[in-house]
């Protein structure tokens, strides 16, 4: 039997969840009669009539209220697979008990009223549906026989369902007219709504594919706990992804570790040397390597981020509001550090997704929020996008539960980044020193220099020959002819081919792995321009980290220098310097930036493969990255990012820098070609 | 692709290690049934065949017989620690089912688990509790904070997603952990028999008579069946539609004696 597909059903209160969900459990057989009987007898006792809602509803308050309270989770069968149903709540302040519910649920179903069409509710869930990255959808329109059936109430609110669920980037797998009450396309369809051909509910899930496996992801397991209860050494853990195999080498971060799996333990089961996602075991290592607690094993190559700052999407559960700068205490699978919220970027109002990003300085409860966090200590992550177990995690106030989250990675560029100079400054920065010519200053400045020059002569003249007349004439007579001449002289000098050609500056980018020859090509390339007499400022990353020691090399911290960088390039450049900067620049994002803020930028991807730039090793750097000495290091433990569209891409394995150099020189002179023509 | 019971299995470890890890004097209530000996079993699958955490049984002294027999024998053929809690003072009193079955549940179960975990100073305690057994069960958590009372307050209980459970709780709370919370009865049955555990003779059927679940001599009927192998329970389970706890007295007493008695500190 395969894992059950869990469905949570979310909605509006009042728009029929429970009554659904009875429907659904009398209709599959999964309630034992004899219950359904037990709820019947209460029902007749306490005066009330019977609907299927009470077969979940097993407190007192909740039917005296007629709300759900908490989660329930019940088992069902089709013919085509097992279903584990979670009922969330539709109360506004019962969001918290909705997300753990929807947080473990594969798919979901969207109650909507037929009658009353979308909700506040209705956009809440389906918000925070799509944040969890629910992406099988099934929408239900219930209490149809309240309109009748009728069809044209459907389309009208299908319409509206299609608007929203658009924005939300959600395409819903179907719109099922349903009638709990009547049983209507639950399980099967009476024809009530005979206009309507799609799938029952039922039939909707079971369409559903099943989700993608874990095991197929990289390896990650986080250290739970380390055992010795004998002479065995046991580190007890759950695999959340992929698999691992006795023998192989395992990486520990972030604390960098490295160590041979000797054994996987399991106890009462057969022996097994390998092990895969959802597997709750535990290993011993072929050395003794001190892991603790709060660990996250990966293969050596596994690429896990590792930073004690990164950006966020989370919702808020807690009684009071967020606040920047509030202490909290960050649960990461089993890892658990103090941290705070370092800006909130924007907030979105989950009930009409507008969103604001600007003065906002609280995340009220029940709202969803982009945030950047700084946690008291690096710790070992993934993207939500990549491998979701191990891109999620809590956020904990005075040790509750308040908020949970999903890391974003590469981190958003936020408008308040972009607003990083203000414009007035940049105008002034633009204008420092020079002027740029426009026709009406030429005017102006032709005419004054006329002006002063029939002055200069007038007065000349009149000083050796006292005839003012003919001073004035021939003041006048020469300011004509000089504007005539001048003209002329202009133009006979377009064509005198004396002196070098006027080059238009460019920002020569150079990206890649470290050690990949970045320095060596800008190098050379740099002397060789300068050597034809080009203005060159020649940028590179150890010169710019030398200055300022603080930039840290956090993926965040990283990018921030990147654009810092990719700003004084531009200035450079509209200073008509060529700029030559050799950068690591790993994150797509920021050389994109940076391209967007100069006139002329060319990428220059060293593109030599990580085996060859770990091989060179020019500073050691890989060597300690690999002993996790340093953090964050490219290629290691940060991923980097290859450009899509860059102007050049050099390999420079088994190539001489010579002919490297040669091969970007060449480009900069069809490049200017170009330009000339 | 992994199946159910590996799954269920898996999360089961994990909490349980979640609560040794977190919890400095932690016990196991081990009533002596299927689901609570299924729990031992699991417990001793996350250390590896070990059960570093004490078992508490509470005795209200009106067992099946046959239960305790099971119990003696199991624990000293397995060498588990097991302390035994029982409320003497009622007892001395003449509490019985007579009494009302509320009463004598919250006096010889309730108040005799509560004296015990304020004597041994328990922090939290594993149960083998599970959703599907009746409805207020089906609302807990995994890690549930009761008061100092044992109150549950189910209207304001944490959330837990992803795994994570609340970390720190102020030193007055007592935390009961539901490892079990997810599995079915039918799911009990089906892993006792994959993994061989032994359970107690009471549950087999003898002269067409079995019980479905354990509990007090006066309170607890056997129920018509002929299964008389764990194979023969899971077919059984598969076609019946009587509810497991039809035989428990205690849950009919009152349309919601199960409601009443759990937020009070109930099992």
């Amino acid at each position: 039997m395969n894992e059950p597909l869990s469905i949570v059903i979310a909605g509006e209160v009042d728009h029929g969840k429970s009554s659904i969900v009875g429907r659904i459990l009398e209709d599959t057989g999964a309630i034992p009669p004899s219950r359904i009987e037990a709820v019947k007898k209460i029902c007749e006792a306490s005066g009330k009539i019977f609907e299927p809602a009470f077969l979940l509803d097993a407190f007192d308050e909740e039917q005296k209220q007629g709300v759900t309270i908490d989660i329930t989770r019940i088992y069902f069968d089709t013919p085509r697979r097992r279903y584990l149903l979670i009922d969330a709540p539709g109360h506004k302040e019962f969001l918290k008990n909705m997300v753990s519910g929807s947080s473990a649920a594969d798919a979901a179903v969207l109650v909507v009223d037929a009658q009353e069409g979308v909700q506040e509710q209705t956009r809440r869930h389906g918000y925070l549906l799509g944040m969890l990255g629910i992406r099988s959808i099934v929408v239900v329109l219930n209490k149809m026989d309240l309109v009748h059936y009728d069809q044209a109430r459907y389309q009208a609110v299908v319409t509206e369902l299609k608007i929203f669920l658009t924005k939300l980037n959600i395409k819903a797998n179907a719109f099922v007219p349903i009638s709990a009450r009547d049983g209507e396309n639950i399980s099967r369809s009476q024809k009530r709504a005979f206009w309507y051909e799609g799938p029952t509910l039922l039939e909707a899930l079971d369409q559903i594919q099943d989700p993608k496996s874990l095991t197929d992801q990289p390896f990650r397991m986080a250290v739970q706990d380390v055992y010795k209860f004998d002479e065995r050494r046991i580190l007890a853990g759950r695999i959340e992804s992929g698999r691992i195999e006795v023998g192989q080498s395992i990486k520990f971060s972030p604390s960098g570790r490295v160590a041979r799996v000797a054994s996987i333990e399991r106890w009462n089961a057969p022996v097994s040397k390998t092990a895969e996602a959802g597997d709750s075991i535990g290993i011993t290592l072929d050395e003794q390597a001190f892991v603790e607690r709060g660990q996250i094993a990966t293969m050596v190559d596994g690429a896990v981020l590792v930073s004690d700052i990164f950006d966020a999407s989370i919702f808020w559960m807690g009684k009071q509001p967020a606040t920047p700068g509030m202490p909290l205490t960050i649960q990461f699978l089993t890892q658990e550090a103090d941290c705070v919220i370092t800006s909130i970027n924007s907030i979105t109002d989950a009930t009409n997704l507008s969103q604001s990003t600007t003065g906002v300085s609280q995340i009220y409860p029940s709202s969803v929020a982009d945030v950047s966090l700084k946690i008291a200590r690096p710790i070992a992550f993934d993207s939500f996008e990549k491998i979701r177990p191990t891109g999620r995690f809590v956020l904990l106030v005075q040790g509750k539960i308040a908020g949970g989250g999903i890391v974003k990675y590469p981190p958003m560029i936020r408008a308040s980044d972009r607003k990083e100079v203000s414009p007035a400054v940049v105008t002034r920065l633009t204008r420092r020193g020079r002027y740029r010519e426009s026709p009406w200053r030429s005017f102006l400045k032709a005419s004054s220099w006329r002006v002063s020059g029939f002055i200069t002569t007038f007065f000349l003249v009149s000083f050796f020959t006292r005839n003012f007349k003919a001073a004035a004439e021939i003041g006048l007579v020469e300011a004509a002819v000089k504007v005539f001449l001048f003209f002329l002289h202009e133009r006979l000098w377009d064509r005198v081919q004396v002196g070098r050609e006027e080059f238009s500056p460019v920002v020569l980018w150079f990206t890649g792995l470290p050690s990949a020859g970045k320095s060596t090509l800008s190098e050379a390339v740099g002397k060789e321009l300068v050597a034809r007499g080009l203005r060159v400022e020649h940028l590179d990353g150890d010169s710019v980290r030398a200055i300022f020691p603080e930039t840290g090399f956090s993926p965040q911290e990283r990018d921030q220098h990147i654009r810092r960088v990719g700003y004084l390039a531009s200035r450079l450049e509209s200073n008509g310097v060529l700029v030559i900067a050799s950068f690591v620049s790993p994150h797509r994002e920021s050389r994109q930036f940076v391209r967007n803020l100069c006139q002329n930028f060319v990428e220059v991807y060293v593109s030599t493969p990580l085996a060859v730039a770990e091989k060179r090793d020019v500073k050691g750097l890989y060597a300690k990255a690999r002993r996790s000495e340093i953090l964050n290091f490219t290629g290691v433990q940060d991923q980097y990012e290859a450009p899509e569209n860059a102007e050049l891409v050099i390999n420079t394995e088994g190539r001489s820098p010579e002919d490297c150099v040669q091969e970007i020189l060449s480009y900069l002179d069809k490049r200017l070609e170009a330009k000339l023509k | 692709m992994k199946n159910q019971l590996d799954q269920l299995e898996s999360q089961s470890i994990f909490i349980i290690r979640e609560a040794y890890h977190r919890f400095k004097n932690l016990g196991m209530l081990w009533s002596i049934g299927k689901d609570s000996t299924a729990l031992l079993w699991l417990t001793r699958k996350a250390f590896f065949g070990q059960c570093p955490i004490p078992l508490i049984h509470i005795d209200t002294s009106f067992k099946i017989p046959a239960m305790i027999e099971y119990r003696d024998r199991f624990v000293r053929e397995n060498g588990l620690k097991l302390i035994v809690g029982q409320n003497k003072k009622a007892l001395a009193e003449g509490m019985n089912s007579g009494k009302g079955r509320l009463e004598c549940c919250t006096a010889l179960k309730t108040k005799a688990l509560q004296e015990l975990i304020r004597e041994q100073n328990f922090q939290a305690i594993m149960l083998g509790i599970r959703r599907d057994e009746e409805g207020t069960r089906a609302k807990e958590r995994f890690f549930s904070p009761r008061t100092n009372e044992h109150e549950w307050d189910f209207r304001d209980q944490p959330p837990e997603l992803w795994n994570q459970f609340q970390s720190k709780y102020p030193p007055d709370v007592h935390v009961r952990v539901h490892p079990l919370l997810e599995w079915s009865e039918l799911n009990i049955w089906e892993y006792i028999e994959r993994e061989k555990i032994p359970v107690s003779e009471l549950y087999f059927s003898k002269n067409g008579k079995r019980y479905r679940s354990l509990g007090c001599a006066p309170c607890t009927e056997p129920i018509d069946s002929l299964a008389s192998t764990v194979s023969e329970i899971i077919e059984e389970l598969k076609s019946t539609h009587t509810s497991e706890r039809a035989g428990r007295a205690q849950d009919r007493a009152d349309s919601h004696a199960m409601q009443k008695l759990r937020v009070k500190g109930y099992m």
